[in-house]
C-alpha cells in the first residue's frame, strides 16, 4: 500500500480560501467530508491526505514532519527558519503581500531608510528612549534594521490591527504586512520608499528529511508539482484554432511562422478540411491551424492570422502544459 | 610509548597552554593592582550594542526571552563599564577579565564561535598615566608570555575629533567620518566614495521632495498634533538639521581632504610628533592633546616598552565612534593579538549621567594560545597507582591521603597497566605499597610522600 503524503493548507487567514482555489485550479478540487474536521482529501491524487492548521502552524507541522508538505505565506517561511524546512516552490501565485516599515504620514522629514537612521538617533538622544516598532516579524524585522545601521530599537510584539500601534501611543511606527497599502494610509501611515523587507506570496514547503528518506512520498508530491507547473505554464497561454485557405499545408505553415508570435512552442499544428464539392474553389483548400500563443500578444496573433486569410478563430485558455520535466520538481531533486 | 608518558592530545595542550597564559597573566596585571572580576556571560543585548556599534551587529549571538533581546556578550569592555556603573565602589578601578567571548558570524573561516578573551580594564583615571599603564601592561605581558617580537601602534581618536571640529559638522556627521576613515586607505574606496556615501546616508541630494521647512511650518502653525513619539517640534528641528547639512558639504568634503593627509602619516614617534605639531599650530586644544600623547610615550619608555616597539599612526582605527583618546594595537609576527584604547564617553552613552574617564585593552586568546605553539610546556607529573587484586577501596584511600599532600594521583586497573611504568605506586594489598625499590606500609604513609616529593 502507498504510504500517504500529508498536504498541510490553511484553515482560515488571508489565503486560506485562495488556497483551495488555487488547488481547484490545477485540478486538485480538495474535499472536506466533515466542515468541523481537521482532515480532507484530494481525489485527484489519492496518496495525497489533507490536513487544515492555521497559516503559522502549516509550517510547524512541515518542520516538525506531522505534515510532510504545506502550503503558507513565504513571510512565515522567511520568518520562521528551520533547517529542516525546504521551499519547494517560492511563488504560487497567489496571496502577495509585502512586508513594510511604514511610518507616520505627519513625519514629512522621513522618506526613506537613511531617514528613519536618523530619527532613531535623535529617539536615543533627544528621548532618552528606543524608538518602539510594533510588528509580528521580530525576526525579519531585526536583520532590516540592522542592515540599515539601526541598532536602538524596541520591537513591541503585537497582533491584529497592528497599523493603529502608532495612533494608540504604544509603538512609534509599524512593520507589518501590507497588500494594496489602502489600510496603511487610512490609519495615516506611509510606506518608506527602501523599506520593503520582502515582497510575499503563498509558497509550498516540505520537510527535508521525510522527502529524502521516502521515495513515495516524493513521488507523490511530483504528480502535485506536475500539476502545479502545468497549470502555471499553462496559464500564460491561449489556444488558437483558426481557418485559413491555402494551396498547400506547407504554404499555410510557412506564412504563420513568418510572425515570431504565431510560431507557436514548437511550432503552427496545420491540418486540412475536406469541406463538400461545391465550396472547392481554384484549387484551394481550407486548413485548420493550431498554435499556442502568449497571453500579451494574443491580439497581435489575431490580427496575423486575419492578414494570412485567417477566420472563424477559436480562442482557448490552456488547462496545461506538460514541459519534458517539471522544472520545479528539477530544481527540488537538487536542492534535497 | 612507555605508559608513564602519556600522549597528549590537541585539546590537552590548548587546554595547558592556556593556563599557563591565564596564570601568567593573572599574576603579571596582579603586580599593577588589578583584580580578577567575573561577569556575566549573558547580558542586554542593548548594552554591546551601544560599543560596538556596525561593527559587531553582525556578529552578535542574539536570543529573546519575554520580549527582550539578549546576547552572549562579544567583549568585556561594556560590561564592566556597566558594572561600574551601577556599583557603589571605589571612584577608581582596576580590574582584570579573562573568559570566552562569542561570535555569531557565518563564514567558512569562522569554525569557532567561542573565543577566549583576557584583558584589563582602568575606570576612573584620566590622563596620559593611565593609557601608558595600560599599554605598558598589555605589551609587558606579551613579554611574560616570551612573546619578544610585539609591535605597538598607537593612535589617538581624541585628536581627531579635536581637529574636525574646525569644520563646524554636527556630532552625527562627525561620528560618520571617523568611521569612515579607514576607507581613505582602501584602494577600492578613498576620498569621494566617502563623500557619496555621505551624501547617501544623510539624504542630502539637492532636488529633495517633501515640504520645505517654511510650507511645513505654515501649515502645521498652532497645531500641537504627534504620532509616533514625535513633536512637529522634533520634525521641525530635524528638517533644520538637514538643510544644516545640506549647506555644510562643502565642508565634509574639505573635513576628508584634511583627514586624507592625517592618515598619511604612519612613522616612528619622534618624526610624526614633530609632523603633527606642525600641522596642528595654533589649534590651542589640539596642541594640549599632542602634549599628552607625547607624554604617554615618555611614560612608556619609564615602563621599559623600547621606542623601537613603538609606531604612531594617526589614523588607526578601532571602533571609531566611541573611543574618545588615545587607541592601540598589538601585533605579533605580522599577527594582530590585542588592543585597546581610552573610552571616556562610554558610561555615559550606557545609562550613567556623567562620562567617566576608562581605559582598557584585551588579547585575543586564541591567538595568543597559537603564538605559544611551539614553546615546551611541562604537564605536571601525575603519580599513578595501581591495585594489584583490584582493591579499589583500598587504592582509593592511599590516593587521598597523597592528595591531601598537594601531589596530583590516578588510580588505574591492573588490566589497564601492564607493564607497570617505572614510577608507579604498587599495591602489593591493602597495607603496602611499593614505589621504585622501595616497599612502604600504610603507617608510614608520610615517608612515601617524602620520597615521591624528591622524585618528583
Amino acid at each position: 500500500m502507498t504510504k500517504s503524503l500529508t498536504l498541510a493548507l490553511p484553515s482560515k487567514g488571508a489565503i486560506a480560501e485562495p488556497t483551495i482555489n488555487f488547488l481547484r485550479d490545477c485540478g486538485l478540487r480538495v474535499e472536506k467530508p466533515n466542515q468541523r474536521q481537521y482532515t480532507g482529501l484530494i481525489p485527484a491524487i489519492p496518496s495525497l491526505s489533507v490536513l487544515f492548521q492555521r497559516v503559522t502552524d502549516v509550517l510547524y507541522k512541515v518542520a516538525d514532519g506531522t505534515a510532510q508538505i504545506g502550503i503558507t505565506g513565504l513571510d512565515v517561511v522567511k520568518e520562521n527558519p528551520h533547517n529542516n524546512v525546504v521551499v519547494v516552490h517560492s511563488a504560487l501565485g497567489f496571496g502577495q503581500c509585502s512586508l513594510v516599515v511604514a511610518v507616520p504620514e505627519m513625519w514629512v522629514d522621513v522618506e526613506n531608510m537613511p531617514d528613519l537612521l536618523d530619527v532613531a538617533l535623535d529617539f536615543r538622544e533627544q528621548k532618552q528612549r528606543n524608538i518602539r516598532i510594533a510588528t509580528k516579524y521580530p525576526l525579519l524585522s531585526r536583520q532590516f534594521l540592522h542592515d540599515h545601521g539601526i541598532h536602538h530599537f524596541t520591537l513591541v510584539k503585537a497582533e491584529g490591527a497592528i497599523e493603529a500601534a502608532p495612533t494608540l501611543g504604544y509603538a512609534d511606527i509599524i512593520i507589518d504586512l501590507t497588500q494594496t497599502g489602502t489600510t496603511l494610509r487610512e490609519n495615516h501611515l506611509k510606506i518608506l520608499s527602501d523599506g520593503i523587507i520582502i515582497d510575499s506570496q503563498a509558497c509550498l514547503i516540505g520537510n527535508r528529511q521525510a522527502l529524502q528518506e521516502n521515495p513515495e512520498y516524493l513521488n507523490t508530491l511530483r504528480i502535485l508539482i506536475e500539476y502545479v507547473d502545468a497549470t502555471q505554464h499553462g496559464r500564460g497561454y491561449f489556444q488558437l484554432v483558426a481557418n485559413v485557405k491555402g494551396t498547400s499545408a506547407e504554404e499555410i505553415a510557412e506564412k504563420v511562422a513568418a510572425n515570431p508570435i504565431t510560431r507557436g512552442l514548437q511550432g503552427p499544428t496545420i491540418s486540412q478540411i475536406y469541406p463538400s464539392n461545391d465550396q472547392h474553389e481554384n484549387n484551394e483548400h481550407w486548413f485548420t491551424v493550431t498554435i499556442i500563443v502568449a497571453n500579451t500578444n494574443l491580439l497581435p496573433a489575431m490580427e496575423h492570422i486575419r492578414t494570412i486569410g485567417g477566420s472563424q478563430t477559436i480562442v482557448s485558455p490552456v488547462r496545461y502544459i506538460f514541459l519534458e520535466q517539471s522544472p520545479i520538481f528539477q530544481q527540488l531533486l537538487k536542492i534535497l | 610509548m612507555l605508559p608513564n608518558q602519556p600522549r597528549r592530545s590537541q585539546s590537552e595542550l590548548t587546554g595547558r597552554r592556556t593556563t599557563h597564559i591565564l596564570a601568567t597573566l593573572n599574576k603579571h596585571m596582579q603586580l599593577y593592582g588589578y583584580n580578577l572580576i567575573e561577569l556575566p556571560v549573558i547580558d542586554s543585548a542593548d548594552l554591546f550594542l551601544v560599543k560596538a556599534g556596525d561593527q559587531i551587529i553582525n556578529s552578535l549571538f542574539t536570543f529573546e526571552r519575554q520580549g527582550k533581546q539578549f546576547a552572549l556578550r562579544p567583549e568585556f569592555t561594556a560590561s564592566a563599564a556597566d558594572y561600574f556603573a551601577n556599583s557603589e565602589g571605589d571612584a577608581v578601578v582596576r580590574w582584570q577579565f579573562a573568559g570566552s567571548i562569542f561570535d555569531d558570524s557565518f563564514h567558512e573561516s569562522n569554525t569557532n564561535h567561542e573565543q577566549l578573551s583576557i584583558g584589563a580594564e582602568l575606570i576612573g583615571l584620566e590622563g596620559s598615566l593611565a593609557d601608558a599603564e595600560i599599554i605598558a601592561m598589555s605589551a609587558n605581558g606579551l613579554d611574560k608570555l616570551g612573546i619578544l617580537d610585539t609591535q605597538i601602534t598607537i593612535g589617538h581618536v581624541g585628536l581627531i575629533r579635536e581637529l574636525l571640529r574646525q569644520f563646524n559638522l554636527d556630532i552625527r556627521t562627525q561620528r560618520f567620518l571617523l568611521h569612515h576613515i579607514p576607507a581613505l586607505n582602501d584602494a577600492d574606496k578613498g576620498k569621494q566614495w566617502i563623500f557619496d556615501q555621505f551624501i547617501d546616508q544623510f539624504t542630502l541630494t539637492q532636488n529633495q521632495s517633501g515640504p520645505t521647512i517654511g510650507t511645513y511650518s505654515e501649515a502645521n502653525s498652532g497645531a500641537s498634533l504627534t504620532m509616533g513619539g514625535r513633536t512637529q517640534d522634533d520634525i521641525m528641528r530635524r528638517m533644520r538639521l538637514k538643510q544644516q547639512r545640506l549647506a555644510d558639504r562643502d565642508n565634509v568634503s574639505t573635513a576628508i581632504d584634511y583627514l586624507d593627509k592625517w592618515c598619511q602619516i604612519s612613522e616612528t614617534p619622534e618624526k610624526t610628533f614633530s609632523y603633527l605639531s606642525k600641522l596642528i599650530q595654533g589649534n590651542a586644544g589640539a596642541e594640549l592633546l599632542l602634549k599628552e600623547w607625547r607624554e604617554v610615550v615618555s611614560l612608556l619608555e619609564a615602563h621599559q616598552v623600547p621606542l623601537s616597539q613603538i609606531m604612531i599612526k594617526p589614523d588607526l582605527a578601532r571602533s571609531w565612534e566611541y573611543y574618545t583618546g588615545i587607541v592601540f594595537e598589538l601585533h605579533s609576527s605580522g599577527i594582530h593579538i590585542g588592543g585597546g584604547g581610552r573610552y571616556d564617553e562610554l558610561a555615559r552613552l550606557i545609562g550613567s549621567k556623567a562620562g567617566t574617564p576608562a581605559v582598557g585593552y584585551a588579547y585575543y586568546g586564541d591567538r595568543l594560545i597559537n603564538s605559544l605553539s611551539n614553546t615546551n610546556l611541562e604537564f605536571s607529573p601525575v603519580i599513578t597507582i595501581v591495585s594489584n587484586n583490584d582493591d579499589m577501596v583500598s587504592a582509593t584511600k592511599w590516593a587521598n591521603q597523597i592528595r591531601n599532600c598537594g601531589l596530583p594521583v590516578q588510580i588505574l586497573p591492573k588490566v589497564m597497566r601492564n607493564p607497570l611504568g617505572t614510577d608507579d605506586l604498587f599495591l602489593e594489598n591493602p597495607t603496602t605499597a611499593h614505589f621504585q625499590t622501595s616497599k612502604y606500609d600504610f603507617q608510614q604513609i608520610d615517608l612515601l610522600i617524602n620520597d615521591l616529593k624528591r622524585v618528583r
